[in-house]
């Protein structure tokens, strides 16, 4: 409801205002109010601007931001109704239907909106949209007023009255007109009162035209509510109808909108009904199932109905259709872990969490609580798969002290071995077809090596992973953030390959100092190798 | 724009009059708004001063303080009475600011329980005010309304909420609002029937209000079974069951009251009816099922009819099995059901599953682990295995051998196995018959459970499969995350363990296995030292 505050208005119109040192030889009194207001001189800025906003030879858009300065900088004060004088005596002034003058209608309601004086604003609107003919003004004043009122009347709750007013606008609109905002809120208000062919309709106009964020979250709001009561209604499959469309509109713009369309959708079916839901989600919408509700429903289903891999694969598109994102990555990894775990493949539970730990941080120092989160995973599946602690704090231990045990000397005897080196999960022809596919999809540039590493780690092939993650390191450009972002999936691959962090800096003295360390001679002590050589 | 215009005139035209005291406010403010205080304590406190300072121009000065609380109201709600405090007490009839101030006042008193009084007083004073604004006048009507109610006089709230529904009616949100509370009014009242009719009404004019018409149905069904009124509960009841949207939580609410009122009518059949109803609504939690499974537990066995008291125990087990821990006569009743059955078989199997649950609420109660732990098995799970072993042997020997055996642990009195006093659980050889009615329900609740360990461990200890009770703790624990979780379904382990009658070596056994994994303590392969898990010994 309330609008630009005051500052940020008089950024706006000194931005418009010619500036000091424009090439104007007297003084334009104009240019000198904004100065002033700039300099928190107020009341010199209103004077000054007075003296432009009383003059009739002045243009009706010089006098209309000198009237909108004096006004703004009585704001400024604490001078509301000093305000709300000086945008009455520029709609007097310069013509109330004036294009300059316009402003000033809904400038007023919303002064008087901020003081909760919703009477006044909603008289003060009632009079404008009575008094100007709607359908000539320019598009956005006909909207403005007609919404504003409509907000306003909702804010003091007369719902009808602010259908109305919403109804009115959209009676008027014209090609052109901005109404995503309007429509949404209209929806919703349509929704909340079961009027729902009103509110659907509104939905159908709204549909594919989420203009900016304000649209976005207020549609998201409308498509909720519309969903959220139709069941009630008896009206389910127009619910679910609705809730497939939040998911592909909203699964990016507004996820928590999107994640609640899921449950809903899946909250209440069958076993069967619930799995072949999930198997119809598109790519972009996968993500979606990384949310520990939806994955505590579509867990025990598949297990119950024996279709634990087919689950798994679809977890596994979910973690391929968002690279390097690391929520989806250990919720996904996480989920695979227990299916396996209940399906009595504990080699495969470890290789799943391998891939969690795999894809997690770019370093561990960078992110040390996903890094250690995926560390206790693959930690405690170590646990379930043994039956005891040994190898998951083997592992633990790994991390902190790498193969050369804690003396960091390796060919001693508290050198420690990789708890995952022997890993051998069951094939899977079809899983490996999917990621076969999706790494072939994968074009040879930066973000498509980039994108053919992830798919490596996610297959529990770091080698190959890190061998992609070269070729992007490779053929990135000098600009930092790429480079920077290559050199940490560097790290990445490298965690991901020797199962541990230790020694991934390595690969950044070897960048700094060359091969022959930072001596800068040859065939001395302090020669270095290239970590990734033979890749 | 006539008024308004001449409005903005006239103050311009005040603040053109050099040296006036509009003129010496304008800049007052212009000032703090260049030093960035006027919104803040310091320019509050110099508006004050300077509004006490012009008592001789109340409009002006009560203007100020408005403007002064507007500004406090956003940014320090704490601040916001005593201005307008101050702007009632010096300026009672400097209109219209006084009577904004007053209903300013009356919100900020409304917030507090201590000032409500005021707040209803300040309400009642601004709405006698002929220029109160209708927006307004709504605000303060509603609120009105709800602060009776909030300070239990109903008869006025009543009244209030039914003048704000006539006055008002352009306000669908409020006007739904204050009819379901004056219902509610109603029923503080005594009149829970005089409410129904709002309930219809609501549903009629604001169809979309279901959750405040449902609140008040649930009011009214209580109201009437306080009242002992059953003949206008049932329905009431009935019919809220028939609006509560599936997976409510009040869904429970309305069957136990629906239950309770037949069980005072002494309709013991329809109160099973809807028992049975609870059980089965799948959308409810598994403690509400079984909760219900225990009402329904209770009127069967005062019907007395034994078969019926038996398939009730098996599904209350099923619905949640480690809920019987906190049930537990529902064992103890099996028990003796089976005792006057005369079959002692499955009645010291279930006597066996109620010592050994008894023995693991150790480990769910957060008791530490150790300590021979027989102390925390409740007197009443020994008697029943004790009874029991009194039906099938006849005599009491083996009894007291069960009791010998429940103080002492099979190390016997002096605490070392091996030894000559060791001692035998006598009840080890005495295995739960087969059931096809129970075991098809006890698969089926194992086949829900396949997910959770911890409820399947319960349910095999009711059934009678302690090794496979024992894996599946051993599941949970080994699964368990977090260090915290991890500690306790450790314990759980370690009682369960000692629940099916193994020795302490054997709970000590499971822990150096999982300190030092299979090659024991040395790291090494085939050495002497190497462990088992003494749980995967167990036969299958």
């Amino acid at each position: 409801m309330r609008g630009l505050s005051p500052t940020l208005l008089l950024a706006a119109l000194l931005a418009a205002l010619p500036r000091d040192g424009a090439a104007t030889e007297t003084p334009d009194p104009l240019a000198e109010a904004s100065a002033a207001a700039y300099k928190r001189q107020y009341l010199a800025a209103i004077a000054k601007a007075a003296t432009v906003a009383s003059e009739p030879k002045e243009t009706a858009e010089r006098r209309g931001k000198a009237f909108e300065l004096i006004a703004q900088s009585y704001l400024e004060i604490g001078c509301a109704d000093l305000a709300i004088a000086a945008y009455h005596q520029a709609l007097v002034a310069l013509g109330r239907d004036n294009p300059s003058a316009l402003p000033a209608w809904w400038r007023i309601a919303e002064t008087h909106a901020a003081r909760q004086e919703l009477h006044q604003a909603i008289t003060h609107l009632e009079k404008a949209t009575a008094e100007l003919d709607l359908a000539k003004l320019p598009p956005e004043a006909r909207v403005k007023l007609l919404a504003t009122l409509a907000a306003c009347r909702e804010q003091a709750g007369q719902t009808p009255a602010a259908l109305a007013t919403y109804e009115r606008l959209f009676a008027l609109a014209q090609p052109g007109d901005t109404l995503g905002a309007s429509v949404a809120r209209a929806a919703r208000l349509y929704a909340e009162m079961h009027r729902f062919d009103k509110a659907m309709a509104c939905l159908e106009r709204l549909y594919g035209k989420l203009e900016n964020e304000t649209v976005v979250a207020e549609a998201a709001k409308a498509y909720q509510e519309l969903a959220q009561k139709l069941p009630a209604a008896g009206r389910t499959e127009e619910a679910d109808a609705l809730d497939r469309k939040i998911l592909s509109l909203f699964v990016r713009k507004e996820p928590s909108a999107a994640r609640a369309a899921l449950l809903r959708l899946i909250g209440g079916e069958d076993d069967a009904a619930v799995l072949k839901l999930a198997a119809t989600l598109q790519d972009t919408e996968l993500r979606l199932l990384a949310q520990d509700e939806a994955l505590a429903i579509l867990t025990p289903a598949a297990l119950r109905l024996d279709r634990c891999d087919e689950l798994a694969r679809l977890l596994t598109r979910a973690l391929l259709a968002e690279p390097f994102d690391e929520t989806v990555s250990y919720a996904c990894s996480k989920a695979i872990v227990e299916l396996r775990l209940r399906q009595g493949r504990p080699d495969d539970a470890v290789a799943a969490a391998y891939v969690a730990y795999a894809t997690c941080g770019f370093a561990a120092y960078v992110t040390p609580q996903s890094f250690s989160r995926a560390v206790d995973l693959v930690a405690d599946t170590l646990r379930a798969r043994d039956g005891h602690l040994v190898s998951g704090n083997a592992f633990r231990l790994y991390q902190v002290h790498g193969p050369a045990g804690p003396d960091k000397k390796p060919g001693t005897p508290d050198d420690l071995p990789n708890p995952l080196a022997a890993l051998a999960p069951k094939a899977d022809p079809e899983l490996d077809k999917l990621l076969e596919a999706a790494i072939a999809a994968r074009p040879a540039s930066v973000a498509g090596h980039r994108a053919r590493g992830w798919a490596y780690l996610v297959w529990g092939k770091p080698k190959q992973a890190l061998a992609e993650f070269k070729r992007a390191f490779a053929l990135c450009s000098l600009e930092t953030t790429e480079l920077t972002r290559a050199a940490q999936d560097i790290a990445l691959g490298l965690k991901a390959l020797h199962a541990t962090p230790v020694g991934m800096e390595a690969f950044a003295e070897f960048q700094r100092y060359g091969p022959n360390g930072p001596d800068g001679k040859p065939k001395t002590a302090d020669d270095l190798t290239d970590p990734l050589a033979g890749l | 724009m006539r008024a308004g215009l001449l409005a903005a005139l006239a103050l311009a035209a005040a603040a053109a009059r050099a040296g006036s005291a509009r003129e010496d406010l304008l800049a007052l403010r212009a000032g703090l708004a260049a030093q960035r205080t006027l919104d803040r304590a310091p320019g509050w406190a110099a508006q004050v001063s300077f509004a006490l300072a012009h008592k001789d121009d109340p409009a002006l000065a009560a203007e100020v303080l408005y403007d002064v609380a507007l500004s406090q109201r956003e940014a320090d709600r704490s601040t916001v009475a005593r201005t307008l405090e101050q702007l009632l007490d010096a300026f009672p009839n400097a209109q219209p600011w006084a009577g904004l101030a007053t209903y300013e006042l009356a919100r900020a008193y409304a917030e507090r329980s201590s000032t409500q009084p005021k707040a209803v007083e300040l309400y009642e004073r601004f709405l006698k005010l002929s220029a109160a604004d209708p927006v307004r006048r709504a605000e303060a009507s509603i609120a009105l309304a709800r602060l009776h109610q909030a300070t239990s006089k109903p008869a006025l709230a009543l009244a209030a909420y039914r003048a704000f529904v006539e006055q008002f009616p352009d306000r669908p949100r409020l006007c739904a609002e204050a009819l379901a509370s004056s219902g509610l009014a109603l029923i503080e009242l005594k009149q829970p029937k005089e409410a129904l009719p709002i309930c219809e009404r609501l549903a009629k004019e604001y169809p979309w209000e279901g959750e405040a018409r449902r609140g008040l149905l649930l009011a009214i069904a209580q109201a009437f079974r306080t009242a002992e009124d059953t003949e206008n509960a049932v329905p009431a009841y009935e019919k809220l069951l028939q609006e509560l949207p599936r997976a409510d939580a009040r869904r429970s609410q309305a069957y136990m009251g629906l239950a309770m009122l037949y069980i005072q009518k002494g309709e013991s059949q329809k109160a099973a009816d809807i028992y049975r109803r609870l059980a089965a609504d799948r959308t409810l939690g598994a403690s509400y099922r079984a909760s219900a499974y225990r009402q329904l537990f209770d009127l069967q066995r005062r019907v007395g009819e034994q078969a019926g008291v038996i398939r009730l125990a098996y599904d209350i087990i099923a619905a949640q099995p480690s809920g019987i821990i906190q049930s537990g006569n529902v064992l103890g009743e099996l028990v003796d059901a089976f005792v006057s059955e005369g079959r002692v078989d499955e009645a010291l199997a279930m006597a066996k599953a109620q010592c050994r649950l008894a023995y693991l609420t150790a480990a769910t109660h957060g008791y530490a682990a150790g300590g021979g732990g027989w102390t925390s098995v409740s007197q009443d799970a020994i008697f029943a295995v004790v009874r029991a072993l009194k039906a099938k042997e006849g005599s009491l020997l083996p009894a007291n051998r069960f009791i010998a055996f429940a103080e002492h642990g099979p190390e016997g009195p002096d605490g070392k196995l091996g030894t000559a006093d060791d001692l035998q659980d006598p009840t080890a050889a005495y295995r739960l018959p087969a059931d096809a009615e129970r075991d098809k329900v006890f698969a089926a609740a194992a086949q829900r459970f396949i997910s959770d360990p911890y409820e399947l461990g319960f349910l095999y200890l009711c059934w009678d499969k302690p090794a496979d009770a024992l894996r599946a703790f051993r599941r949970h624990y080994l699964e368990a995350g977090e260090a915290t979780k991890l500690q306790r379904a450790a314990v759980l382990v370690a009682q369960a363990l000692r629940a099916i009658g193994c020795p302490e070596a054997d709970v000590d056994a499971f822990f150096d296995y999982q300190t030092y994994g299979p090659n024991g303590p040395d790291g090494k392969p085939n050495t002497k030292d190497d462990l088992k898990d003494p749980i995967l010994a167990l036969p299958e």
